[in-house]
């Protein structure tokens, strides 16, 4: 009777420890890939302004969701300053009175985007710089078009 | 101890030792912080700022250090504000306008994310003065 009483209190045991220990017990994880997709540009702003002999210029924008960047620099101009001379544009973050960039290229004025690419939520600047080709100070117009 | 009690106390051995009791950490936290010094010239109405990138949330403080003109300390009233870069600007959501402070003129919870420290002359400055301002960051 004491042995039958002994096996029934051992399988209560079996049985409280697998209960007890339910909750830790893991799941097979379920595959999701998920892929972003690149929001498109919701928003443009137009930056025109001067840029010096020698000098650099940035303008800072946030982008709020993941999404595609266009930036276009669609004119240069000023006296002694020919509408295809080349200066430096880029992409990056604002990092201490300058804008670091981390795409940049150096490139004449036009329509088409110069510079595109996929950016994550943050704040962003565009900076343009000249590449030793200007004589005098040059009026340029740079869009900025982001999601 | 009946073969009873001996279940009994099994079993509250095993519920002890399978619990989801979240132990209470006894040992102190401590968060290291970042202190940037920011020095330049500001011209009389002049602007300058500079921008920092916290990457992970704290507290976030910034005092204008110092006010200089040829190497003397001046009394002169400054604006240092705190913000985010937008444009060819940093756009302040809080300020705090006066002289050189050896406490916190601005403090505030921030995220993670891009900021900026703005230095203005408001009031109308004589002469060109150098100045520093102190931001603690984490």
């Amino acid at each position: 009777m004491i042995h039958r009483r002994f096996s029934f209190g051992a399988v209560l045991l079996a049985l409280a420890t697998g209960v007890g220990c339910n909750g830790d017990t893991p799941t097979s994880p379920t595959a999701t890939a998920t892929t972003a997709t690149a929001a498109a540009p919701a928003y443009t702003e137009e930056w025109i302004d001067t840029l010096s002999v020698g000098g650099t210029r940035f303008y800072s924008f946030t982008v709020t969701q993941y999404g595609t960047v266009n930036v276009a620099l669609t004119s240069v101009s000023g006296q002694f300053v020919p509408g295809t001379v080349t200066v430096g544009l880029g992409i990056g973050t604002p990092a201490a009175e300058t804008c670091s960039p981390t795409s940049s290229i150096s490139t004449q004025s036009g329509t088409g985007p110069q510079l595109t690419g996929a950016y994550n939520p943050g704040v962003y600047c565009v900076i343009i710089r000249d590449v030793g080709n200007l004589f005098a100070a040059a009026r340029f117009s740079i869009t900025v078009a982001y999601p | 101890m009946t073969v009873g009690a001996f279940v009994i106390v099994a079993l509250t051995l095993v519920c002890n030792a399978c619990s989801d009791k979240i132990e209470t950490p006894t040992s102190a936290t401590t968060t290291a912080t970042t202190a940037i010094l920011f020095s330049g010239t500001l011209q009389p109405r002049g602007v300058r700022f500079y921008s920092y990138t916290l990457t992970t949330s704290g507290a976030v403080s910034a005092l204008l250090a110092s006010v200089e003109r040829n190497g003397v300390p001046a009394g002169n009233a400054l604006e240092i504000g705190i913000g985010a870069p937008a444009g060819t600007d940093c756009a302040v959501t809080m300020s705090a306008n006066g002289p050189a402070s050896l406490i916190p003129q601005l403090r505030h919870d921030a995220a993670a994310g891009t900021y900026c420290v703005r230095v203005a002359d408001i009031e109308g400055l004589a002469a060109p003065m150098t100045f520093t301002i102190r931001l603690i960051h984490p």
